[in-house]
């Protein structure tokens, strides 16, 4: 396969696609490495800069997604296309020690924040940032919640190992075994950074 | 000044003379519902009827010190000076600060378990502001839709509709009972496999009856739904039809004329 026709068929794919697309998966359809697709992929992220499009590719959720720029933001939001609301700070705070700690129970989130989560944690699914993923094996069997490719796709994660990281070894906390977050991974690019302009 | 009194279990005086007794350290702070504390003088101005601006000003400053001393006994302690920096983030300060607590006695064991829980929620804090940020940068863009366009082609049908199928679906379902599983990804199912068993059984048979699919010594609801999905992939492909004769009669799947059971 030609190295335009690749190009123009993996810009076509990731347009198309409602979810990220990973390299594999058009590398597969293409019959070429995932790396070469990454090449391709940076190529067209490269051209579309230098041509100041309104569009970019970016790496959510662990595949290549097509994305407007913040800095037209302003337009799209008058078209009416809905816009997302942002996470109030207990949403926000919940669905963190979702993502640290999970699977985590109603209860587990409950001591540490201090107060009730129920209301929240409803937000939480309704949006799809958040599941029940299996019951923890304890008295009432609870419900353990988890993070979905939404709550990636929502905040520009390309995986979970890319979430902030927390601070030391919080896992030596008596009693509660923090998760820290490995570090961002190496992976050339990274996460897809909102680019401005 | 506040002559409001505060009278709670161990002491006996007004609340400023109780936020004194807590600074001097004659009282613990520890000890102190500061709700009760604020409930009973807020009873109190409400017994006096209209409380004059310095009462109601001496109220919140003794408040103020109440809860600040509250808090400076709860929190655990600020890192000395001399301490190498960077101490406290690597965990070790968390350690020392659990057996600072331990060498004050067996109260300090249960404020350990508190000191820790503040610890990481303090922590969490720190990654929400991060996520905050990413939060308040990704509303500016929007992603293509998430939304798939809609089915392509299923050509269902012979009378029976997607509705009618799912109805039949919950039927099976009311008869199962709630699956014993202890972690949703447990189950090893796969979508091919059961299209190949409809496969293989509508060979032999050449029809089956909806609810015969679900037929087995034990089925999960979690199979129910693997052999449902595998059926509305069969139909999808064009490999099995579904067909009622009658309403409300039963459904049957039958091999789709000319559809192949090769390469499911």
């Amino acid at each position: 396969m030609e190295y335009k026709e690749a190009r123009a068929a993996i810009e076509a794919m990731v347009f198309a696609s409602p979810r990220p697309v990973t390299a594999r998966e058009m590398g597969e359809i293409l019959g070429i490495g995932p790396r070469t697709v990454d090449a391709i992929v940076d190529d067209l992220r490269r051209e579309y800069d230098r041509e100041g499009r309104g569009v970019q590719i970016v790496f959510v959720a662990g595949g290549y997604q097509m994305a407007t720029r913040p800095a037209h933001a302003d337009y799209i939001a008058r078209l009416n296309v809905g816009t997302r609301q942002a996470l109030s700070r207990p949403a926000l705070e919940t669905v963190a020690m979702i993502a640290y700690k999970q699977p985590i129970t109603r209860a587990e989130l409950e001591a540490i924040r201090g107060v009730r989560v129920d209301g929240v944690l409803s937000t939480l699914i309704e949006r799809g940032l958040v599941r029940p993923v299996g019951r923890k094996k304890a008295p009432g069997r609870p419900v353990l919640y988890g993070t979905t490719p939404e709550f990636l796709r929502w905040f520009g994660l390309a995986s979970l190992e890319d979430l902030p990281p927390i601070e030391g070894d919080a896992a030596t906390l008596p009693g509660f075994g923090l998760r820290s977050a490995p570090r961002p991974s190496s992976r050339r690019g990274g996460v897809a950074r909102p680019a401005r302009g | 000044m506040t002559t409001i009194p505060a009278n709670v279990s161990g002491f006996s005086g007004t609340l400023e003379d109780l936020a004194r007794a807590i600074e001097r350290g004659d009282a613990d702070a520890r000890s102190v519902s500061v709700h009760e504390v604020i409930r009973a003088c807020f009873d109190e101005l409400e017994r006096s009827g209209e409380p004059g601006l310095d009462e109601v000003g001496g109220l919140l400053a003794a408040a103020s010190v109440l809860v600040a001393a509250k808090a400076k006994a709860l929190l655990p302690p600020e890192p000395e000076a001399d301490e190498p920096p960077g101490a406290s983030g690597e965990g070790e300060g968390v350690a020392e600060g659990e057996g600072e607590g331990g060498d004050d006695g067996g109260e300090d064991g249960g404020n350990s378990a508190l000191i820790a829980h503040l610890m990481e929620y303090r922590i969490f804090k720190e990654a929400v502001e991060e996520l905050a940020r990413r939060d308040e940068a990704w509303r500016l863009i929007y992603l293509r839709n998430s939304f798939p366009s809609g089915p392509r082609s299923a050509p269902l049908p012979e009378g029976v509709s997607l509705s009618d199928l799912i109805q039949a679906l919950r039927r099976v379902l009311e008869g199962i009972p709630e699956d014993e599983f202890t972690a949703l990804p447990m189950d090893d199912l796969s979508i091919e496999e059961k299209m190949d068993t409809i496969l293989i059984r509508l060979r032999q048979r050449g029809k089956l009856v909806f609810r015969e699919l679900f037929d087995g010594p034990v089925i999960t609801r979690s199979e129910v739904i693997a052999v449902f999905l595998a059926l509305l992939e069969l139909i999808r492909l064009a490999k099995a039809v579904v067909r009622q004769d009658a309403h409300f009669g039963e459904i049957l799947i039958l091999p789709a004329v000319g559809g192949s059971d090769h390469g499911v």
